[in-house]
């Protein structure tokens, strides 16, 4: 019965990698993007919520990517800018101190409306509980630049 | 996933849950919202989200308890996802948590 237990989840642990399969186009796309030069550009939509939070525009990119589509999007793409080697260990962490509280604001908003409450609500108070705890992780982790 | 799927059929979850359930008390909320909590955290989201349509609350608990489950679940895979990014997994982890709870109690406190 254990062994069955353990069947199971290392079967459904082999669905959720081979279900990550739309990394791969995802990535060529932020290449393209990228070369493209979108990048500079949605850096400089996110510069007002980067500064307070002393995150690089580097940082951009990977913020809006957690904050529409998810954080297993977003982390996908804070794992390609982490070994271009553009943010630090630091960084890293302050981005995702936000990006853990305040993330998938569409999907997971649209769902837990369904179950009964206010949307709005619920996406004011994870952005506004996600800038207070990355702000406060800037201060502990990032010095003044 | 191994983890969590034998922790679940192992009959775990249920246990952890009735032991939160009474500091649920202090969120509003009743003992099987810490079912909500446990199982949006150990097994996924939208588990989650399941457990707290199943549950009957008022507007003001499932507003409670909606916001402190999109504020802290998927304790292990994302943890695992933000580990793997290269980021401090604790510090990422220790504010979804403490952020849950405080929120949680700052709701229970303000909303009507």
């Amino acid at each position: 019965m254990v062994l069955e237990w353990i069947w199971d989840g290392f079967v459904s642990g082999v669905m959720k990698i081979v279900a990550l399969w739309w990394l791969v186009p995802l990535f060529v796309a932020i290449q393209v993007l990228k070369d493209v030069g979108w990048l500079a550009k949605v850096a400089r939509w996110m510069r007002p919520v980067l500064a307070p939070l002393r995150l690089p525009g580097d940082a951009g990119l990977p913020v809006v990517a957690g904050l529409a589509v998810g954080l297993t999007y977003g982390a996908g793409v804070i794992l390609q800018v982490g070994e271009e080697g553009k943010l630090s260990r630091a960084e890293l962490t302050v981005a995702c101190v936000f990006l853990g509280i305040c993330h998938a604001v569409i999907e997971e908003t649209i769902l837990f409306s369904a179950g009964g409450t206010n949307g709005l609500l619920l996406v004011l108070i994870r952005a506004v509980t996600g800038m207070i705890f990355a702000f406060g992780a800037s201060r502990m982790l990032l010095k003044q630049t | 996933m191994v983890v969590v799927n034998v922790l679940d059929k192992a009959g775990v979850l249920p246990y952890l849950s009735r032991a939160l359930g009474p500091a649920m008390a202090l969120l509003g909320l009743p003992g099987e919202a810490a079912l909500v909590l446990v199982s949006a955290n150990f097994v996924s989201f939208y588990a989650g989200l399941a457990t707290l349509m199943a549950l009957a609350l008022t507007w003001k608990q499932v507003t409670i308890l909606s916001a402190m489950v999109m504020i802290c679940h998927g304790a292990i895979s994302e943890t695992a996802l933000v580990a793997k990014a290269g980021a401090r997994a604790g510090w990422v982890l220790g504010t979804r948590v403490v952020a849950m709870v405080l929120i949680g109690m700052l709701l229970n406190w303000v909303l009507p």
